[in-house]
């Protein structure tokens, strides 16, 4: 039985808050803009980040926000599409050191809009790219490893993943076609994707959530760009997957939301697979009781213990609810769920350090104000962007632990790694716990 | 370019009292008559439909204390879905149905237009294909009748209502049309299989009504294998080859598509034997988007709801010797 709002929240709101997020700008986007995805990269080359916001809006408009200072943005510069935009990322296709867009047109038959930039924060139509029916989201990647990006797109409307394999011009070849729920009584709905080396072969996979079943479908990636599978897990109802390690085993697992009324809860999924391109194994793990609407969920490390945390959008909660990840090799421990307002729907969040002081901050796109919420993240005072790899080599591991020991007893910021001022024990756990990962 | 002769079902189509849901919408649609609907299930070998639906003359779209609706392909496609809106009581549940199901796709009475190149709205000019299409394929009546549709139609249309399986020599599956009893993995909760013997043939039916049936075959395999599975069907359907278990999750190690009376033959071990265990085999209605979720009724249907699509298929499978090291 579902738990009533008010306790739930009382609960919530009862809890330690173990992160320190605030609001420092709302920029509004227009009336009935109705925002889905916000993307962040330097697009006019003034080496500040810019957003890029689709939205799902009668007039077809998505919209530019210039960054104008650290964790600032001006006003929207509005593009029109002609249709409902529900997913936006940005790169560069055609390798003219300018950043593209591919936005995901809510039509059918579904299409998915190349703008090319042309420098300066300009965007001139580029290809648009037959996919299947209301493609929802978009995902970057050389999947083949021939050096030029390719688009993965889940398809809402039909059972299908498109997959679009670049030409590094700014083209792509026609869509190949991935079945996303085989076998299925009903439509699976693909909504939101990920592309993670599960398998731990080098290369990405790909996982993907069926809002109307309420599984996950884990594709195996192969070297030239083929999938094979899907691995369908048990049914959890799903809103929106995400991927981090939430045993500290070196290998992404999953977390998983439910929406209301049969959701209301986060579920993880732990990677027990072989190592290796071994079959894809993934076994259920603990159940963390959320809120009533969640709907969007992202990985993040928010505190750089060196373990990405999870941060989730709740509609009945009007904000995020943030869960700290305090694994410990081989156990999945998350914290209880914080809550932090920020408006009423926030559809879509990304984690990014905008202030430049090595801390995850968020931006999130809010489909009932019709703005952009910007969360400066002061859970902890500036220190070594690496977290525990204090030699930035890409693996925590003696080196670093050498470094650790050389920095011992001293103020920080290098080596203070959980913010109190001193490299101590505290800070040797948690580059411990971070060891394998 | 093979275009398939319109059936009579438009033509026969007798315009007495309208329904209240296409009145509204100004439609053409017409109630169907007890007379026509007995007619023509004599003309398909069908059951005659539900006794309530030919003698009520309440409004199918609200409650009532009766039973059944006086439209009649509306009240038979309600009173297969849950028999006590026949049996009992037309509730709201019943009236909510219709409101949701009793919608066949207006846009193939109207549509224009070859159906086998994309047009510029929804629908085709040959109302059977239309029909067949667009329960595969909502869209391409409820959007655009794209490349997509066209596709699907010249892919799929040459055989409707015309590939009809003969009679089998094989096994037959044990599920009754809408038992659920050999649904696998498909559903949440686990459900049983039905054991398959290498080298038997099995002759099955599937059905899709709102949701498609999954049929299921364990085939347990006692040494490194490798298994080869054959799939002719009067559906357009999907074949899947999986492993796993519902509990923990299953792999799809292959999966392919049938088009109606020709021959689909799928291997289960590209690149290595498969190894001693179970495997299960999933037979479905299905097509290169996805699978089909609706318009394969379990009893021949009057022909006012589009052509037939027929249910049955003939699965073989055969183990052939391993690799070797």
């Amino acid at each position: 039985m579902p738990i009533p709002v008010p306790v739930l929240s009382a609960l919530l709101l009862g809890a330690t808050a173990q992160f320190d997020l605030e609001i420092t700008g709302v920029v509004p986007l227009g009336p009935a803009f109705f925002p889905t995805c916000v993307s962040i990269a330097d697009l006019d080359g003034d080496g500040l980040p810019d957003l890029a916001v689709s939205g799902r809006n009668v007039a077809g408009r998505m919209a530019i926000l210039r960054g104008q200072g650290p964790g600032l943005f001006g006003a929207p510069e509005p593009i029109v599409l002609g249709a409902q935009s529900d997913w936006v990322e940005i790169a560069d296709f055609n390798g003219d050191g300018h950043q593209d867009l591919a936005v995901a047109l809510r039509t059918t038959p579904g299409i998915v809009q190349i703008l090319r930039g042309t420098g300066g924060g300009g965007f001139v139509f580029g290809p648009s790219l037959a996919v299947d029916r209301f493609p929802t989201c978009l995902a970057v990647h050389d999947i083949d490893g021939d050096g030029t990006l390719d688009l993965i797109v889940s398809n809402y409307g039909s059972d299908t993943l498109s997959v679009l394999r670049g030409h590094g011009d700014g083209t792509f070849a026609s869509a190949e076609r991935l079945l996303v729920g085989p076998a299925l009584r009903r439509a699976p709905r693909p909504y939101h994707l990920l592309l993670h080396d599960f398998d731990g072969d080098g290369t990405a996979d790909l996982a993907v959530n069926h809002t109307s079943t309420g599984r996950i479908s884990v594709f195996r990636g192969h070297p030239d760009g083929a999938f094979t599978g899907p691995r369908i897990l048990p049914s959890v109802s799903v809103a929106c997957i995400a991927a981090l390690d939430l045993d500290l085993d070196g290998r992404p697992d999953i977390a998983s939301f439910g929406l209301a009324p049969t959701g209301g809860a986060l579920r993880t999924f732990r990677n027990v697979g072989e190592p290796g391109g071994r079959p894809l194994r993934f076994e259920p793990g603990p159940t963390v009781l959320m809120g009533l609407w969640t709907w969007y969920l992202v990985a993040a490390d928010l505190d750089r213990d060196g373990r990405d945390d999870l941060i989730a959008s709740d509609a009945s909660l009007n904000g995020l609810l943030l869960l700290k990840n305090n694994a410990v090799p081989g156990v999945i421990t998350l914290g209880p769920p914080q809550p932090v307002p920020t408006g009423l729907f926030p559809r879509m969040i990304r984690p990014i350090d905008l202030f430049g002081d090595c801390m995850r901050d968020l931006v999130l796109v809010d489909i009932a104000t019709h703005a952009v919420v910007v969360l400066r993240n002061r859970t902890l005072p500036a220190g070594p962007c690496a977290g525990p790899d204090l030699n930035s080599d890409g693996a925590v591991d003696f080196a670093d632990l050498l470094i650790l020991l050389g920095l011992w007893g001293g103020p920080g910021p290098a080596g203070d790694l959980d913010g109190d001022g001193t490299v101590g024990l505290a800070d040797l756990l948690i580059l411990l716990a971070a060891w394998s990962a | 370019m093979h275009r398939i002769a319109t059936a009579g079902a438009a033509r026969h189509r007798i315009t007495t009292a309208p329904a209240r849901r296409w009145a509204m919408r100004g439609s053409v649609l017409a109630t169907v008559t007890a007379v026509l609907a007995g007619g023509a299930a004599a003309r398909y070998g069908s059951p005659p439909p539900p006794r309530a639906c030919l003698e009520s003359d309440a409004d199918c779209f609200a409650p009532h204390d009766g039973t059944g609706c006086n439209w009649l392909p509306c009240c038979t496609r309600i009173c297969e879905i849950d028999a006590l809106c026949c049996n009992l009581v037309w509730d709201a549940f019943c009236a909510e149905a219709a409101q949701v199901l009793c919608d066949p796709p207006p846009a193939c009475f109207t549509g224009v237009g070859d159906c086998f190149v994309p047009q510029a709205g929804p629908a085709c000019g040959d109302e059977p294909c239309c029909y067949y299409i667009c329960a595969i394929d909502p869209f391409c009546c409820l959007g655009r009748w794209d490349a997509v549709c066209a596709e699907s139609a010249r892919r799929l249309c040459a055989t409707l209502d015309t590939c009809r399986l003969p009679p089998t020599t094989g096994e037959l599956e044990q599920e009754a049309c809408q038992a659920g009893s050999n649904d696998g993995c498909a559903e949440n909760a686990f459900a049983p299989v039905q054991t398959l013997r290498p080298g038997t043939r099995i002759r099955g039916q599937v059905h899709a009504v709102i949701r498609r049936d999954t049929d299921w075959y364990a085939l347990d395999l006692g040494a490194p294998t490798r298994l080869e599975v054959t799939l002719e069907s009067e559906f357009p359907a999907e074949l899947s080859i999986v492993a796993g278990t519902c509990e923990e999750g299953y792999e799809v190690l292959a999966v392919a598509h049938a088009v109606p009376c020709s021959m689909l033959t799928l291997h289960a071990d590209i690149g290595a034997d498969l190894a001693p265990g179970r495997i299960l085999v999933v037979v479905g209605p299905g097509s290169g988007i996805g699978g089909i979720y609706d318009g394969i009724p379990c009893a021949s249907r009057p022909p006012d709801w589009g052509p037939h699509i027929g249910r049955a298929y003939e699965l073989g499978t055969r183990l052939r010797p391993p690799t070797g090291p």
